[in-house]
């Protein structure tokens, strides 16, 4: 592909390059528009959480907020402490699934 | 009174510290820590490099417009984050001891570390080459580009190589965009027959510039980006040479592997060509003293945010939800990394290794507009927090917009600039599977004097904005 004299012309002529500057300016502006208008967003985190050693049944349940290790919360009437929390899937949309390794927390 | 720090002052951190200072700045503490005293419009710098802007044109003093926005400003160093514990060590210019800073929010917005070392010969500092990087070192390109068109004044050739300087560069727009002007200005000086202008980069075509290429449909027919540029660098007289990864650079040659895995050389008098981008060189610190390193940034020292990190390219290609959306670290949720500082999820284009094992690719570009709407995004987020405990934004880059002007000339009358505008600036092939993953109304190329009306209009109001001045806010990032 070569530049065509006509394409040179066009691009140095000026009422034509006046009108291209106000196309640009709208395509700019309009894109700007819709990034800006960012959508309410709130991540739902969807917890697999599997206590090793059968003494608790597995549970699932939404959250709004991730864990993270040292964190302690309360499943089935039992206080436990999150060890390790994995990514089990891809995060799909506002869903991300995590797996969440915990403990009994002793004497509670 | 919430405590937020924000590591550099660039577009992305200067903008988070425009929002947040404007937002919070009178109830809370809101501290910039930077290098430099001054904040430095980096797409102008390629005017810089062929003196055909002074210096000063492309800075102003940061400490006043925080003043007036309510934001501290210190001069100095982050030497360490200390994530676990809040806070981070700073060394300010001039003073031997170093100051803890503490936080309940940070935003490391450091920008690139350009990494000269990461090819041997390459840069100004000890190496062969010169480079439009950063202000000082644009200064002395100029400086040395001068010093050849007074040679080609005696009757000298010269030849110009010009793009990338390491295997995994990025930026390859500002190193054309040079190209271009060094083109324009010998043909002004009327210099031009005595050079021979070489383009040398790591894209796998000209007109990739890390973010894939851009298609667009043109009078019924889709015309490529890779088309497009070799039809500017035929009209330009300029040898194209993509594909190639350089590997090293001696006083006369730049030494380079294609994607083939040939090795050759090319001989130069004047090389610019852009380093390899790292993450900044700040030690992250646990509790115990441990090194944090590998549970916050990348092995290239970026941070790790909300991103899908470890997808094959041909399926981060079909996942647009893997690039990040809130910048923010995963295993230290008060820790955000706007702009060039986070670890993007793989390359935008598509990665090549040579039959050696060596990987030619042009990495992801977040510069320019990309950091300062990431940049306004993490502060907008930040807010949230601070005020109501949540964050309500999000923006990957694989539904942000992104304008991209690269000056061909400077000139308002006779100029010229190539307009690029993406949507998406990271190709979404699940929502526009039938346009090379980007909308094919608001994605646009084209060449012609209204660039360089538009360069320069851009250059104006980006200024404005950034010294906060009247009506900042409604100019777009």
């Amino acid at each position: 592909m070569t530049t065509t004299r006509g394409q040179r012309f066009l691009s140095a002529f000026k009422p034509y390059q006046l009108w291209r500057f106000l196309v640009m300016n709208v395509k700019i502006l309009r894109g700007v528009d819709r990034s800006k208008r960012l959508p309410a967003f709130r991540v739902k985190y969807k917890v697999s959480y599997v206590v090793p050693g059968g003494e608790m049944p597995s549970v699932i349940a939404n959250t709004s907020k991730p864990h993270q290790a040292g964190d302690v919360i309360r499943l089935l009437d039992r206080d436990v402490e999150v060890i390790e929390v994995r990514q089990m899937m891809r995060p799909r949309n506002q869903f991300t699934f995590l797996e969440a390794i915990c403990r009994p927390v002793e004497g509670k | 009174m919430a405590k937020v720090v924000i590591i550099g002052a660039g577009f992305a951190g200067h903008t988070a510290a425009l929002y947040l200072g404007d937002a919070l700045g009178e109830d809370h503490e809101i501290t910039v820590v930077n290098k430099g005293t001054e904040f430095c419009y980096l797409p102008s710098l390629i005017w810089l490099g062929v003196g055909r802007m002074a210096p000063e044109k492309l800075v102003f003093p940061l400490a006043p417009v925080y003043e007036r926005f309510g934001v501290r400003f210190v001069q100095g160093q982050v030497t360490e984050i200390h994530p676990a514990d809040d806070y981070v060590v700073v060394r300010p210019v001039g003073e031997e001891a170093t100051r803890r800073l503490d936080y309940d929010h940070l935003i490391v917005a450091t920008g690139p570390h350009l990494d000269y070392a990461g090819t041997p010969g390459l840069g100004p500092d000890g190496g062969h080459t010169e480079s439009v990087c950063w202000i000082d070192h644009a200064t002395r390109c100029r400086d040395a580009y001068l010093e050849r068109v007074e040679r080609m004044e005696k009757g000298e050739r010269i030849r110009f190589v010009i793009g990338s300087g390491h295997p995994m560069a990025t930026c390859q727009g500002a190193a054309f965009e040079y190209l271009a002007n060094v083109h324009h200005d010998l043909l002004r000086r009327k210099l031009r027959d005595r050079a021979d202008l070489e383009w040398l980069s790591n894209e796998d075509a000209p007109g990739d510039f890390g973010v894939g290429g851009v298609q667009v449909k043109r009078r019924g027919r889709v015309v490529g980006s890779d088309t497009f540029m070799q039809a500017v660098f035929e009209d330009f007289g300029v040898t194209a040479r993509s594909g190639c990864g350089v590997l090293g650079v001696d006083e006369k040659r730049i030494h380079w592997e294609d994607l083939d895995g040939v090795e050759g050389d090319t001989r130069y008098d004047f090389a610019m060509l852009i380093p390899r981008f790292l993450g900044p060189r700040i030690r992250w610190v646990g509790k115990e003293g441990e090194d944090l390193a590998s549970r916050v940034v990348n092995p290239g020292g970026f941070v790790l945010v909300d991103a899908f990190y470890g997808l094959p390219y041909d399926r981060l290609v079909d996942t647009p939800e893997a690039w990040p959306a809130t910048y923010q670290s995963p295993n230290f949720r008060n820790v955000f990394a706007p702009g060039i500082a986070f670890a993007p999820p793989g390359p935008i284009s598509r990665p090549h290794v040579t039959p050696g094992g060596r990987q030619i690719t042009a990495t992801a570009p977040r510069t320019g507009m990309v950091s300062a709407t990431i940049g306004r995004l993490v502060a907008m987020n930040v807010i949230g927090l601070v005020r109501e405990g949540k964050m309500k934004h999000q923006a990957r880059m694989t539904e942000m917009f992104a304008a991209c002007v690269a000056s061909v000339s400077d000139s308002l009358w006779s100029g010229s600039a190539v307009s690029v505008v993406v949507m998406p600036v990271v190709p979404n092939h699940m929502r526009y599977p039938k346009s090379g993953g980007r909308d094919p109304l608001s994605t646009h190329l084209e060449s012609g004097l209204a660039g360089a009306w538009m360069k320069y209009t851009i250059h104006k109001t980006m200024l404005h904005k950034m010294k906060g001045r009247f009506g900042w806010k409604i100019i777009p990032e």
